[in-house]
């Protein structure tokens, strides 16, 4: 479900070994058992976690003959940057009313000061 | 004042700077006085209400930010850590007027939105004036659920690189 995608996408890359496969998967695709070569774990285990990275839509297997191969999909990754300038435009308006509400708080305490001539405490 | 935005766009960190032409413990005040917050803590053009806000380390807070063109925008969120004009963080999720987080779809917004994301904010005394550094993350709040540890940033930058590159 897309509602969850991004979720999926940061769920998928809190795991080391997945990371790992993602590294290698940069230099290009592989095949399970070459992914599983570094690990010393099962393929089993390994193909728990390309499944894991296919449902993040993090890689895309294809098959050629008897190997599956696996590669890297990077469009999921440049959807999960969108929701970054959203947040942003939150900040940068609630931003300039701050600075509107500190110049209006630094400045009773002068007129105190200059206007009845009270002693700071 | 002087708004500098150093994104770590590779990382769905959002990281923000800007130096506030007033001292620490006032802008600190701003951050945690419900009054004040109540004046600025939304964007222009809109309104923000508290249902309830409890401005300490466990204390929640469930707000409303009235917005003209989209309606009201409810959220939930737990104060983590307050240290007096040094830090805040907290947790930001979208909820329901009762208080219930929702997915981000079910509140109108982009359904692409994280769920929940961690805010950070860190006030440094510039002689008079801050500098505030605040940071918003989607991953950060996921790995604290999961237990999982921060060296994916490294991982999202070099994953980053290729995505600059357009292969795929």
């Amino acid at each position: 479900m897309v509602v969850h995608e991004l979720n999926l996408t940061f769920l998928a890359l809190s795991d080391p070994t997945r990371r790992v496969i993602l590294e290698r998967l940069r230099r290009g695709s592989a095949t399970v058992n070459e992914l599983a070569e570094p690990f010393g774990i099962s393929q089993q285990a390994v193909s728990k976690h390309v499944a894991y990275l296919e449902r993040a839509s993090l890689i895309e297997k294809r098959r050629e003959g008897r190997e599956q191969f696996c590669s890297l999909r990077v469009n999921s990754l440049r959807q999960a940057h969108q929701w970054i300038d959203s947040y942003r435009q939150f900040w940068d308006g609630a931003f300039d009313r701050l600075d509107l509400l500190l110049e209006e708080l630094k400045k009773p305490k002068r007129r105190v000061r200059r206007n009845h001539g009270r002693k700071s405490r | 004042m002087d708004a500098r935005v150093a994104e770590r766009s590779d990382t769905r960190t959002i990281r923000i700077e800007r130096i506030f032409d007033a001292p620490r413990e006032l802008v600190f005040d701003a951050w945690t006085k419900p009054e004040y917050l109540l004046r600025w803590f939304a964007p222009q053009g809109c309104t923000i209400h508290f249902e309830h806000i409890d401005v300490r380390p466990g204390g929640r807070f469930h707000s409303c930010i009235y917005n003209p063109s989209f309606g009201d925008c409810w959220c939930v969120g737990v104060y983590q850590e307050i240290v007096r004009a040094e830090r805040i963080a907290f947790s930001l999720a979208i909820a329901d007027s009762a208080g219930n987080e929702i997915d981000a779809a079910q509140g109108g917004h982009d359904p692409q939105w994280p769920r929940e994301t961690l805010v950070r904010v860190m006030l440094e005394d510039l002689g008079g004036s801050t500098r505030l550094t605040l940071e918003q993350n989607a991953l950060e709040s996921l790995a604290r659920k999961t237990g999982a540890y921060p060296s994916w940033l490294q991982m999202l930058d070099r994953l980053d690189a290729v995505t600059r590159t357009g292969n795929g």
